[in-house]
């Protein structure tokens, strides 16, 4: 082997075993945060905190731009779920199609007299509606001004001091709400939650609720489903651990609504608003502890909180979601890079940023990677053998990082049962093989898209939705 | 350098690794016996103890008002240092038709315009006459709490509280006369399907040409569209071109959702002519 051909070597070697060693401390962490977030999930404590103390009221703000396929559904969901004080706003944001026809239909609107309460820039509302068979649902008709301003919109109308965003394709389990509004309880200084995303697709839905989880059939969403457990089975409870929480959903996000207002809301033209928006928090929570010194604000992360989503069925859907996504995750962190690797932030500072800093470019290193191994194979630089034995580590360090998220959820969860954990295993070691290449190359995309300021829009397409994505 | 070992290592996890998910449900069996002890869950003065785990609860837990709460503590909360607190005593207080009207306008004149904007929003429809004083104040041009009095009268379904509003539609103060442009529009979205009386909405087309001030053009407007009259489009229709901005935005608007409430099968009336 050749001097370079060395180095090359040793600097995949040396990834390899600082990245995947990372994610060893992430499983240990991560079962060790799931192990005592257990005693949320218990019905007593349900019992006792709803008994003795009163739970703030909630605003669900749901942003739709023609989603009349799904939008019944999901507003139903969230009225049926056990909360005792709850509003909930839909916002269509200029819907083209029957959005606002269904929802007149389904929950006999009739014109509102509420009138916005804050005074966050928004395009013009045209109508405000509320439901005549159940007055906590209210429906705004607005201009078309892309998600973050349907959100603005719904700040502005919120009464309740807890406004949760989320999206109009989503089911919540009944408690959803009260273990997401839990930690705001429990803490003055908490100042966003967020909860477990699982998928749908495949699932079965009786009466707005999912009754049964099962995984989906197709390749393409079973193997999302593994990600999702990867990324909240794992993830999400590592930085929750850590003190360094930085995404709060925007499919599943408690805030508070006067933390909101005081940063300005969502950003209009932000890509990835729902990253973006935490990280504004974050850095007015440290200003606001270096000038007033009180203590800075907590954002949590509850297991025990569940919602469903539905994931995209067809590749070409599923390549835009990613690129989207991490177009996002390159702006944000373009945005605020002043908190890399920057003491004053904690652990958003000296973890989270430079993780996420990691998986930014991890696409591009990975690239490489698989570019390089082969040419200097053919080049004669590297034995074939030790080609095989890289691509061989590589691939079962991910398959076991994809197993201990499926071993956590099995133990701890126990969902998916038989054939559908039989799936799920499955899925997850095929998953290197195909998936990941797909994601590295959807991922890629974004970083051509965003040096070439091709702008993405901020005006929403809505993905192809199946009028039955769940049994 | 031999990464056989490495992968060696590798295959023994995934393998271990499988071979637990597939003895996950008796893990999670012995889990659910082991976890007796989150079966004691008491709120004790230091907060939740579930267990044998004492939870270090925060003592600055946040305040609430809820539905709990006595209606003496929901009018003095009106007046809370915490917006959150603030706004929840309004809608609290609106909802449950806390204090009588004459009352409530003493409280308006004392709290922020949100809480009070909360507040009036919140009451229920009122299909009665209103309180003769409750009229008097909207109509005397000295009174202090003449605008909290105006926005009361929007909760009321009534013909007489509508004509009183149409009244306050000619003073001098266009302050005055948006908010009584306003409370009629409520009045109407909360009568709804029921037209608004044809003298009225009348009276609102003929102010459309006169008006000057584009606040109260855009609360007319806002009145007239949800008044279900036959003739309220054409009339919009017939300001767009004078208008600009702000107020040709909102007539456009109006069309719409005029459009959008005879759609939805309510049946616009032929008003009077006048």
């Amino acid at each position: 082997m050749t001097i370079a051909a060395t180095v090359f070597a040793l600097a995949i070697t040396a990834a390899l075993i600082a990245y995947h060693g990372f994610n060893a401390l992430m499983i240990v962490l991560a079962w060790m945060e799931l192990r005592r977030q257990q005693w949320m999930a218990a019905r007593r404590l349900r019992i006792a905190v709803k008994d003795t103390m009163a739970l703030p009221g909630m605003t669900v703000i749901v942003p739709a731009y023609n989603e009349s396929l799904s939008i019944v559904r999901t507003v139903g969901s969230i009225l049926r779920t056990a909360y005792p004080d709850l509003q909930v706003i839909v916002v269509s944001d200029g819907s083209t199609d029957q959005t606002l026809a269904v929802l007149t239909r389904a929950f006999a609107l009739r014109p509102s007299n509420a009138r916005p309460l804050g005074s966050l820039p928004t395009q013009s509302i045209r109508s405000v509606w509320v439901s005549s068979s159940d007055s906590r649902l209210l429906v705004v008709d607005k201009r078309n001004g892309g998600k973050a301003d349907a959100l603005n919109v719904g700040l502005n109308l919120a009464t309740r001091p807890l406004v949760l965003a989320t999206d109009a394709d989503v089911l919540f389990d009944e408690h959803a709400f009260f273990h997401l509004a839990l930690p705001f309880v429990l803490h003055a200084e908490t100042a966003a939650t967020s909860g477990m995303i699982r998928l749908y697709n495949g699932c079965t839905v009786e009466r707005n609720r999912v009754k049964r989880v099962h995984m989906p059939r197709t390749p393409l969403e079973a193997c999302q489903v593994v990600e999702y457990l990867r990324a909240y089975g794992l993830g999400r409870l590592f930085f929750n651990r850590c003190g360094g929480h930085l995404i709060v959903s925007g499919a599943f996000g408690l805030f508070d609504r006067q933390l909101l207002l005081e940063v300005g809301g969502y950003q209009a033209h932000a890509i990835g608003e729902d990253m973006e928006l935490v990280a504004r928090l974050h850095r007015h929570s440290v200003e606001r502890h270096s000038v007033e010194r009180q203590r800075p604000y907590r954002i949590a992360f509850s297991a025990s909180a569940v919602c469903y989503t539905e994931a995209p069925h067809a590749l070409r859907d599923f390549g835009k979601q990613r690129t989207r996504w991490h177009h996002g995750l390159l702006t944000t962190l373009r945005i605020h890079r002043y908190m890399t690797f920057n003491r004053r932030y904690g652990a958003i500072g000296s973890l989270t940023m430079p993780y996420y800093l990691v998986e930014l470019y991890a696409p591009v290193l990975e690239a490489l990677g698989w570019i390089m191994l082969p040419i200097l194979w053919l080049a004669g630089l590297l034995a074939g053998h030790t080609v095989g034995l890289f691509a061989a580590v590589s691939v079962l360090m991910t398959m076991s990082v994809s197993l201990a998220a499926i071993l956590l959820d099995a133990v701890y969860v126990g969902r998916y049962r038989g054939v559908d954990r039989l799936i799920l295993v499955v899925s997850a070691l095929i998953e290197p093989f195909w998936y990941r290449p797909c994601t590295v190359y959807f991922r890629l995309r974004a970083f051509y898209r965003y040096y070439r300021t091709i702008h993405l829009k901020t005006a929403w397409k809505s993905p192809t939705r199946a009028a039955h994505a769940a049994r | 350098m031999s990464w056989l070992p490495a992968i060696t290592v590798l295959l023994l996890v995934n393998a271990a690794e499988l071979v637990a998910i597939a003895l996950a449900p008796l893990m999670r069996a012995h889990g659910r016996r082991g976890s007796k002890r989150h079966a004691h869950v008491r709120m004790g003065d230091q907060g939740l103890e579930v267990g044998s785990w004492k939870l270090g609860i925060d003592q600055r837990r946040p305040r609430v008002v809820s539905e709990r709460t006595d209606e003496q503590t929901l009018l003095r909360a009106l007046s809370d240092a915490d917006p959150n607190i603030r706004l929840t005593a309004a809608r609290l207080v609106g909802e449950r038709r806390i204090g009588d009207d004459v009352a409530l306008v003493e409280v308006l004149t004392t709290v922020d315009e949100a809480a009070g904007r909360l507040l009036v929003g919140s009451r229920p429809a009122q299909h009665g006459p209103p309180p003769s004083e409750l009229l008097a104040i909207a109509a005397r041009a000295d009174e202090r709490g003449r605008v909290a009095a105006i926005r009361l009268l929007g909760a009321y379904v009534d013909s007489r509280s509508r004509r009183a509003l149409a009244a306050l539609l000619a003073d001098a103060d266009a302050r005055i006369r948006g908010e009584a442009a306003s409370a009629l529009a409520a009045s109407t979205r909360l009568g709804y399907p029921n037209p608004l009386e044809p003298a009225i909405v009348n009276r609102l087309i003929e102010m459309l040409g006169g008006e000057r001030s584009q606040t109260v053009i855009v609360e007319v407007v806002d009145a007239l569209t949800y008044s279900l009259d036959r003739q309220v489009p054409a009339a919009l229709m017939r300001l767009i071109p004078s208008s600009n901005g702000a107020v040709r935005e909102r007539l456009i608007e109006a069309g719409a959702v005029f459009a959008q409430l005879v759609q939805s099968g309510t049946r616009a009336v032929e008003g009077a002519r006048p």
